[in-house]
């Protein structure tokens, strides 16, 4: 009943939350949730601390449902699993050319980072659950233009510093980013293009350029296209920008060894402390909605009280009849590659991760929509040293989808390529040198160009992996707030569906999601984790005081002065 | 067990915290009382030094503490040591583990410098290394530049005479970089335009051994003009941060500094083709009381290199953005005043 992930087990046992010893396992409570996806994780902690009586379950023999990282040996069992039921992903196809050490990689289902100010990030530190992880910073957005990858300029060093803007498009840039900060309450200025694309507020009023527009509302936003109503952009724009200045020069940070499934597995943790009990490998295989009763596989029954939250992905043939329809209808193509290259050169200095976006238009598949893709080598804890995975992804669906996913991969492949080749060398003979009046020979540069572009990298790019698959969620992409995030017949309804992740490489909506259940559960959302960890720090005083409170206590005379030694 | 909320602290546990404050509380006065006591007794010994060192730990603004401290180690504790360097090193470490806390306290950096002048031996290298690294963690923080000045003189002054001249062209660098990184920071600004003279002076005495910077350098006029660039990029990039704008000033009102030679022809050039970017900035940024200062002020600057009376019309703009003035920056009132005089005696 105990199998978790090799990460988990290997890198940091820790983190694994108690499993109830079977069969030992309760038969009633308060509030039952299946799916140890990050929603569900974060309701299970919540509720514990709040004082509900909770039991966790899932189906799988690891945690995180949809949002699970798997190593490669699990990753094959996936495929083939979601290829024959699945209401989640679909279309799954993975190439392995030759066998790898499985246990050295972890590939992370729907990979995302994390702004470092947001609401999730807030939450970890509130319920502490950051001490279970591990963070890594990650600073480098760029963005594919014109055939290369351009680092974008968003902090005014980057602008001030910067040799391709005029001081005028820096001046409007600038002027752009002062009042995107503070966008809100300015309704005066974006409030005329309130239904308005984005791209059409940023030209008018702002004077900014095409290549401004596509890194800012893209890159930074990290919005599927230009033509994003305007408050959802400013909104996106600005969450970049104020986390730029939160812990220092980088706008996201990352969880090490995978990310939802990561965050997932602290909070059951800190649900288990709560109090909330946990069972793996527990497929729900029966229900009666009347006397709130769920049943599993292996014959054991639970009762609850309150509320039954259940995951989509955790809905099997037996009780879908049973339970509110949901209808998830939106897609995310997925690719994701490993390659035998540490890919630095896209990185910033100390870090190993860096965000890639193909704005709209970029391809030449003609992409309506943005590929984002996130690259990760060895420090992130999922590939060997002198590997590097990259996850790309598009909230294009379809055949249309994997054609774009595929192009922006090949672009990726051409431009690794050709900027880790600095030791290329060609031939030259004696009359490709030339001399310069002062007598230093140089090369011609007519030839250095012909080479350069007849350029055939002597290294060559070597697919270790190579995964694809689509993903469905019902929550529509670039939504500015979730509305009916949880499908239910009102708040009478003993059984709750969650909708899946957000179609996002980013937490945001998600605790927002889960406060929404957690409301409908317990009336509202005023003590959501309105729990005192009671650390304190300690310090000097503190700790004299307490000396002083102890003496006092010892023998009642508050005279410490000549006896302080700490 | 709806809404039923989670009890934060229970009764105890706040009285209990509002004990742990008052026991605070009491321990400060307590030490502080005590570390008195010691020095009206003037008790200059080991025992003395560590709740000195308590207490200031707690709070190094307490000024008087630190000059109790010095009274201590000149009387009581250096005396009898035989290596007072290795001692004082010591203190440079408890000195920056409360700067690291308190980078902004006057009498942390002031005691640094005490220990350094009375070491034998001061490691003027090291200490330059340290502010470097304060610095990084807060490029704007004055103290450290005002400090990282003395310990630059006092650096160049223990290097042999030929390295001498590396010494300017890093800090011009530096500068460079710290501006870069933000350019909304007075005393980066500050710094350059202190070392930009001595490094012309070492050119000109042949002493300064960048011969990159001495190849700038020695064309004053490209030189003078790259900066007045470097500036006036800032400015369009955020006229609303003064730090910029003391700077232009800085190079407008004194380019003799950078450029000795400059006639006053094409001082005057240069002032007007300021203005005149300044006009455009201005019709812009309609709200930025910057551009409207110093509108005026390089306005009345031109017509006094030019030494001609303003003009009737040009009065007549100037005394309206003056009025703009007064009324946005009160504060100023009486510089606003001075200037309409000129101004309106010109009409």
């Amino acid at each position: 009943m105990s199998s978790f992930s090799a990460s988990s087990v290997s890198k940091r046992g820790s983190i694994v939350p108690p499993l109830a010893e079977d069969p030992a396992f309760v038969d009633s409570c308060d509030v039952l949730i299946c799916g140890t996806g990050i929603v569900e994780s974060i309701l299970a902690a919540a509720l514990a601390w709040q004082g509900s009586n909770v039991a966790h379950l899932d189906r799988n023999s690891i945690y995180g449902d949809s949002s699970a990282v798997l190593n490669l040996d699990e990753l094959p069992r996936w495929v083939d699993e979601v290829n024959y039921e699945s209401a989640v992903f679909s279309n799954a196809k993975l190439y392995q050319p030759r066998p790898l050490d499985s246990k050295k990689y972890f590939v992370d289902l729907t990979p995302r980072v994390l702004f470092a100010k947001s609401d999730m990030l807030q939450l970890l530190l509130k319920s502490r659950v950051y001490k279970y992880l591990e963070f890594r910073s990650l600073t480098n957005f760029h963005t594919y233009e014109n055939d290369s990858f351009e680092k974008v300029p968003a902090s005014k060093q980057d602008i001030f510093t910067s040799q391709q803007m005029s001081p005028v498009v820096k001046r409007q840039l600038m002027k752009f980013i002062k009042f995107t900060v503070e966008w809100e309450r300015l309704y005066n200025v974006w409030g005329p293009y309130r239904d308005k694309p984005v791209v059409e507020f940023m030209t008018k009023e702002f004077q900014l350029e095409q290549t401004q527009i596509d890194e800012l509302v893209q890159s930074i936003g990290l919005c599927s296209s230009n033509d994003v109503a305007t408050p959802v952009a400013l909104h996106r724009i600005k969450r970049y920008l104020v986390s730029l200045e939160t812990y220092g020069a980088f706008p996201v940070v990352y969880s090490m060894y995978g990310s939802a499934s990561e965050l997932s597995q602290g909070f059951c943790r800190s649900a288990a402390v709560g109090g909330a009990v946990y069972k793996l490998n527990a497929t729900l295989t029966g229900l009666d909605v009347d006397s709130k009763t769920a049943i599993f596989n292996d014959g054991s029954k639970v009762r609850w009280s309150e509320k039954l939250v259940v995951s989509e992905a955790q809905i099997t043939e037996q009780v879908r009849s049973k339970i509110p329809s949901s209808n998830p209808e939106y897609q995310i193509n997925h690719l994701t590659v490993i390659v035998n290259m540490d890919c630095k050169e896209w990185f910033a200095e100390g870090e190993d991760a860096a965000i890639i976006v193909f704005p709209v238009g970029s391809l030449s598949s003609g992409n309506t929509k943005t590929v984002q893709a996130i690259c990760y080598g060895a420090e992130s804890g999922q590939v060997p040293p002198g590997q590097c995975i990259w996850y790309l992804s598009t909230v294009q669906g379809g055949a249309t989808g994997q054609r774009d996913l595929e192009e922006a991969l090949s672009k990726m492949e051409a431009s690794i390529l050709r900027e880790s080749t600095e030791d290329f060398e060609f031939q030259v003979d004696q009359s490709d040198v030339i001399f310069t009046p002062s007598g230093d020979p140089v090369l011609s540069s007519v030839k250095l160009g012909k080479s350069m572009k007849d350029f055939v990298p002597e290294k060559k790019l070597t697919y270790l992996i190579k995964l694809s698959y689509n993903q469905k969620t019902s929550i529509p992409p670039l939504e500015e707030s979730i509305k009916d995030v949880a499908k239910n017949d009102g708040d009478e309804s003993p059984v709750i569906v969650t909708s899946g992740a957000p179609t996002e490489i980013t937490y945001d909506g998600i605790v927002e999601q889960v406060k929404k259940i957690y409301a409908q559960i317990v009336g509202s959302d005023d003590d959501f984790f309105d729990v005192d960890f009671e650390d304190d720090e300690e310090d000097e005083l503190t700790g004299m005081a307490k000396q002083n409170k102890k003496q006092e206590d010892d023998d009642h005379v508050p005279d410490f002065g000549d006896d302080m030694e700490l | 067990m709806h809404n039923v909320r989670k009890q934060k602290y229970s009764a105890e546990q706040l009285a209990e915290k509002k004990q742990l404050e008052k026991g605070k509380i009491n321990a400060y006065n307590g030490l502080s009382t005590q570390v008195n006591q010691f020095r009206r007794e003037g008790k200059h010994d080991k025992e003395a030094l560590d709740l000195n060192t308590k207490l200031i730990k707690i709070n190094p603004e307490f000024y008087t503490m630190w000059n109790y401290r010095r009274e201590i180690l000149k009387t009581g504790i250096l005396p009898n040591l035989e290596d007072k360097d290795d001692f004082l090193d010591g203190e440079l470490k408890f000195v920056q583990e409360c700067l690291m806390r308190f980078p902004k306290t006057y009498w942390l950096w002031n005691h640094r410098k005490w220990c350094l002048e009375t070491a034998a031996k001061p490691d003027w290298k090291k200490e330059l290394a340290m502010v470097t690294y304060a610095l990084a963690k807060d490029e704007r923080n004055f103290h450290a530049w005002n400090y990282r000045r003395y310990v630059l003189a006092k650096y160049e002054e223990t290097l042999p005479e030929a390295h001498r001249g590396a010494v300017k062209p890093k800090e011009f660098e530096f500068t460079e970089e710290k501006i870069n990184k933000n350019f909304s920071n007075f005393s980066a600004w500050h710094q350059r335009s202190k070392v930009i003279p001595e490094l012309m002076e070492e050119t000109r005495q042949g002493k300064c051994t960048d011969e990159k910077l001495v190849k700038r350098l020695s064309d004053p006029k490209t030189f003078f003009g790259s900066e007045l660039d470097y500036v006036k990029n800032a400015i369009f990039m955020d006229p609303n941060d003064q730090s910029v704008w003391l700077y232009l000033r800085w190079l407008l009102t004194k380019p003799e500094i950078i450029y000795p030679d400059i006639s006053t022809e094409y001082h005057i050039e240069v002032v007007e083709s300021t203005i005149k970017e300044i006009a455009e900035l201005y019709e812009d940024e309609k709200d930025c009381r910057h551009c409207i200062y110093w509108i005026v002020f390089y306005t009345i600057m031109l017509y006094e290199l030019k030494k001609q009376r303003i003009p009737e019309a040009v009065g007549r703009t100037l005394t309206k953005h003056i009025g703009d003035l007064k009324e946005k920056d009160a504060l100023r009132k009486g510089q606003y005043e001075d200037w309409e005089k000129v101004v309106v005696s010109a009409h």
